[in-house]
């Protein structure tokens, strides 16, 4: 009897090493049609908890539609979302449906761990033409589609009134450019450093990506196997940025938005104008002095009108087990009916045509109208098959131009090179 | 009969089945892929095939950012150590007999232990604020000099090992009060009896029985250190002049491992930290010979 | 010799007082800043008090938070995994500390090592031990690994080694064997390592973060920190809650802690114990 335990534990030992050796990713993907009037029960992962309301209303109508399916919502952290997610599809354990950046899915695309939609797409009566073209492509590898865009957010010239009105400025329009914004950043500039004019971080979606694009620059090339960080535009379009700090004195400095971010600055009023995403709105709403001092204008222009575009798409993975409804899922979470609730409660613009006027009402105190009118001028964010490879090396080869210790020139040369050893080895 | 050097072999090996089953599932085996690993290519979703010493060959060739985040951990495990003395201070001052409150003080003082790292760091960002911080104004009253304490590339690491002092105090403060209680009342009694001051009996009688907890606290103060990540990522941020100038070791196995998805480099470099701390360790093992003193 | 006492006291607590102020400063900021609104607790320069308290946001902490499960989740896997650590970790320390047994050294540094390495490296390969083993998803999941942490195995083992040796001895003469040594003897002479063990275990269990992410997918099996953690966006961190979210999540730790402060003063008592 002794013996037999022993052996049992030694046999279960060593089918858990053998297994866990094998690192396989099937174990637990078991085949079922879901079919049959079966309960299916489907997990969906997401890093908003300010969503979840929005998601919630649009599962229940999901839920309503497929009648036998139900959907639980996990809310990731945001800092520990894409470890999370990419360890448990991996293992083959992750959620049924996830939300999915550009900048992510080309490692997911590689891997052969996600469903593709067109099916799924085609039943659903959608039509392709109401979404937003760059971002659908960001989501299509070789014809198929493993994603579709949820919603999508732009980037604009927000402003405090307040200090314009203080200063005497004229507010900004959509047909400023940059020599104009460097005229107003100095004329709201106050000497003993109180308020400056503009806020100048070193946020490649906020700041330095859009201007690179303006001067007719790229980040990387069309076919996303060269920097473009060391052409003569790129090196203009982040210039005009380190130009605010170190040569017009108009920014406070990279120190100071490491020791307070730029939002809180421009919240605190310290700031007269910041270009940052439509996803503040509701925040600057939700704040007294922002919402009655704030407002939004489209981005100036370069030697080209461009707006970083990006949006989150919605994914099915393969190891579900119910791939049928997990497909038909991730396409209903991108949808015209989620487009418009999502922009109905104001926390992003939803992707689908038509349905983003809500957006716009949703905060009535603001231009919002800005961002919509942008889209088309568009430019998304770029991204490789393993963007973060090279994405996350940005500051490091950025900073000793930010703080002047180095030519913009210089910086952008190092950071081209390291770009392209990091796209040499996709 | 012949004392037998080993009496107990039958015992350790029944006693330590559990614990060491566990050990092997949990830690070593886990330690093992790693190992395999840091001689692997691939990706998390292809799998990973053995390939050569390929990762490690990175490490040496271009490996300034690991040695510069080596130097860093040292730095940062050194300052911190500077904790232990003030732990000591503490603990005795805590130990005294008749002192009331004792244990509304040490609520007070672990109170930091729990605190969630992010709302901590949201603090110390504010103290440390170079625009408008409080050390910077304290600084300021009196003459001294003030800077962006986090962001300024010379004290961002001082700043943020002070902040780990802060941290380690409560659980130090645990270790040590639980060494003190273990110090027979009977000896101090005695001292007193002879005639010893509170300071002189603390240092002579009580310090050479606390070597044991001291040395335990110095030794998980110092691995901790080695290990120190989250602090610095939360308390500089992402767009952080400083930060170049401080990362860390573990800093550095995490943007590898888990920002750039690289896990077979991220393997070289955790490996690499295991080595160091081995050493590190091995060598406070060497030299605790000279002043640490059991029963 | 009483008044010396006293004012000697007196010194001490002036010290003391000087130095939890310190300790606790930050905390009281954490509930100045659970009081006001998200605008207030980043503006610069930083407000101090807010302009009208915002209790609201602890109830905003239970609307975004799913609290009762998470704290059940939380709850429970700290009882198993402090339970589990303290038996393997004391009887790992008994059998390093006091008998004599063939690799004895080599075995003690394989235990030793696995503290030294970070353990952000062993999540993988341990995630997939606990897929491999069914237990996604469960409580015991979220608290096996920490069970054999190195971590209490070096605590007691260092404290038990202050032991003096006659105590084994006597008791071996009396016919006791190792277990019942382990067991009558050495353990209750442990107790303050033993309730510092359990203080900074139930901590770990407690606050771990990226552990019950990896391996508890389903909501109701999540954590209170994975909950806590979800406030902090991509888009900027609402700070309020967050801060209030967090005190009240400390407040069973301190209460764990307050409880077993007896043990460690209990200790005094102790006897048995000869120079």
């Amino acid at each position: 009897m002794k013996s037999t335990n022993t052996m049992l534990a030694l046999a279960a030992t060593a089918a858990v090493l053998t297994l866990a050796a094998c690192g396989d990713n099937g174990a637990s993907a078991g085949g079922s049609d879901g079919g049959g009037g079966e309960e299916v029960e489907l997990t969906f992962a997401t890093f908003s908890p300010d969503q979840e309301p929005a998601i919630r209303q649009i599962l229940d109508v999901f839920e309503e539609q497929n009648p036998g399916v139900s959907v639980e919502i996990q809310i990731i952290p945001w800092t520990d979302y894409w470890s999370t997610l990419q360890t448990s599809t991996a293992g083959g354990t992750g959620p049924d449906v996830a939300w999915m950046l550009g900048a992510k899915i080309g490692q997911y695309i590689d891997g052969g761990v996600l469903l593709p939609l067109d099916e799924a797409f085609e039943e659903s009566g959608l039509d392709i033409e109401k979404y937003p073209e760059q971002l659908v492509d960001l989501f299509v590898d070789d014809g198929t589609t493993y994603a579709l865009p949820k919603d999508f957010d732009t980037i604009g010239l927000w402003y405090n009134k307040a200090l314009f009105d203080e200063a005497g400025v004229a507010y900004p329009t959509p047909d400023w450019t940059w020599d104009d914004v460097i005229t107003a950043a100095k004329a709201l500039t106050k000497p003993d450093g109180s308020v400056y004019g503009i806020g100048a971080p070193m946020d490649p979606q906020a700041t330095y990506y859009n201007t690179i694009y303006q001067a007719g620059g790229e980040v990387i090339s069309e076919d996303g196997t060269t920097s473009g960080y060391d052409s003569p535009e790129a090196i203009e379009g982040i210039k005009f940025w380190t130009d605010m700090i170190n040569v017009h004195h108009v920014s406070p400095t990279l120190e100071s938005f490491a020791d307070t971010e730029s939002v809180a600055q421009f919240m605190s009023g310290r700031l007269a104008m910041l270009t940052t995403g439509s996803f503040y709105a509701i925040r600057f709403a939700n704040d007294e002095y922002s919402s009655q001092n704030f407002d939004v204008t489209e981005l100036p222009a370069g030697a080209q009108e461009a707006t970083i575009i990006n949006g989150i798409g919605n994914v099915a993975l393969a190891s579900t087990e119910h791939p049928e409804e997990a497909a038909r899922l991730a396409v209903f979470l991108s949808g015209e009916e989620a487009s418009r609730i999502s922009s109905e409660t104001g926390t992003v613009i939803g992707s689908y045509e038509g349905t983003q006027e809500a957006f716009v009402d949703a905060f009535p105190q603001f231009n919002l109208q800005a961002f919509l009118d942008q889209a088309e001028n568009g430019v998304v964010l770029p991204v490789s098959r393993n963007t973060d490879a090279w994405a996350s090396r940005e500051g490091e080869f950025l900073t000793p131009a930010w703080t002047g210790e180095q030519s913009v020139e210089e910086a952008a040369a190092n950071l081209a090179d390291a770009m392209n050893e990091a796209l040499a080895q996709e | 009969m012949r004392p037998n050097r080993y009496p107990d072999n039958a015992w350790a090996a029944i006693l330590l089945a559990v614990p060491f089953g566990g050990l092997v599932i949990f830690y070593l085996w886990p330690l093992l892929r790693t190992v395999l690993l840091s001689f692997s290519e691939g990706t998390a979703f292809t799998g990973y095939t053995i390939t050569g010493l390929g990762n490690w060959q990175r490490l040496f060739e271009n490996g300034d950012d690991v040695w510069r985040a080596l130097v860093n951990t040292l730095v940062y495990a050194a300052i911190v150590l500077l904790g232990v003395p003030i732990a000591m201070v503490i603990a005795a001052l805590l130990h005294q007999r008749g002192l009331r409150g004792r244990s509304f003080y040490r609520t007070l003082y672990f109170v930091p232990v729990v605190t969630m790292p992010v709302a901590v760091a949201m603090v110390w960002r504010y103290i440390y604020n170079g625009d408008f911080g409080l050390l910077n104004e304290v600084l300021d009253a009196v003459g001294g000099p003030t800077r962006a304490w986090v962001a300024d590339p010379d004290t961002a690491l001082y700043a943020v090992a002070v902040v780990g002092i802060w941290m380690a105090l409560g659980t130090n403060l645990i270790i040590l009060a639980a060494g003190l209680e273990a110090v027979p009342q009977t000896l101090e009694e005695a001292a007193m009896l002879d005639g010893a001051g509170p300071v002189r009996r603390f240092l002579s009688v009580t310090v050479p029985l606390l070597t044991p907890s001291i040395f335990l606290v110095s030794v998980l103060s110092v691995i901790g250190s080695l290990q120190m990540f989250d602090l610095l990522f939360i308390m500089l941020g992402r767009t952080n002049p400083a930060l170049a100038d401080s990362k860390t070791i573990v800093y550095l196995f995490y943007e590898e491992a888990f920002v750039r998805n690289d896990r077979p480099l991220g393997a070289v470099i955790a490996l690499v930290t295991l080595v160091v701390t081995l050493a590190v360790t091995a060598v406070q093992f060497r030299l605790q010979r000279r002043w640490v003193t059991y029963a | 010799m009483r008044d010396r006492v006293r004012s000697r006291h007196l010194v001490t607590h002036v010290v003391l007082m000087a130095g939890a102020l310190l300790m606790v400063s930050p905390f009281l900021w954490q509930f100045l800043t659970s009081l006001k609104t998200l605008g207030e607790s980043t503006r610069v320069p930083p407000t101090v008090l807010p302009s009208s308290p915002e209790w609201g946001n602890y109830s905003a902490f239970f609307d975004v938070v799913p609290v009762g499960s998470m704290a059940v989740n939380s709850v429970l896997a700290l009882v198993l995994r402090v339970a589990g650590q303290l038996l393997v970790a004391s009887l790992a320390a008994y059998v390093f500390a006091r008998l004599r047994f063939r690799f004895r050294g080599p075995l003690l540094a394989g235990f030793l090592v696995v503290l030294m390495v970070p353990p952000q490296l062993f999540v993988i390969p341990q995630y997939e031990v606990i897929r491999t083993m069914g237990w996604l998803n469960s409580v015991q999941a979220l608290a096996l690994p920490g069970m054999f942490s190195a971590f209490g195995v070096f605590v007691l083992y260092q404290f038990m080694r202050t032991l003096p040796p006659e105590l084994d001895e006597a008791a071996r003469m009396d016919g006791a064997n190792p277990w019942q040594i382990y067991l009558r003897i050495i353990l209750p002479l442990c107790r303050p390592a033993l309730a510092a063990l359990t203080i900074l275990t139930s901590l770990f269990s407690w606050n771990d973060l990226l552990w019950p992410l990896i391996v508890n997918t389903v909501p109701d099996r999540m954590t209170l920190p994975v909950g806590l953690a979800t406030l902090q966006g991509a888009q900027g961190t609402d700070y309020p809650v967050l801060m209030a979210g967090s005190l009240l999540t400390i407040l069973p730790m301190v209460l764990v802690f307050v409880l077993l402060q007896k043990q460690f003063i209990r200790g005094i008592a102790m006897s048995g114990l000869k120079a």
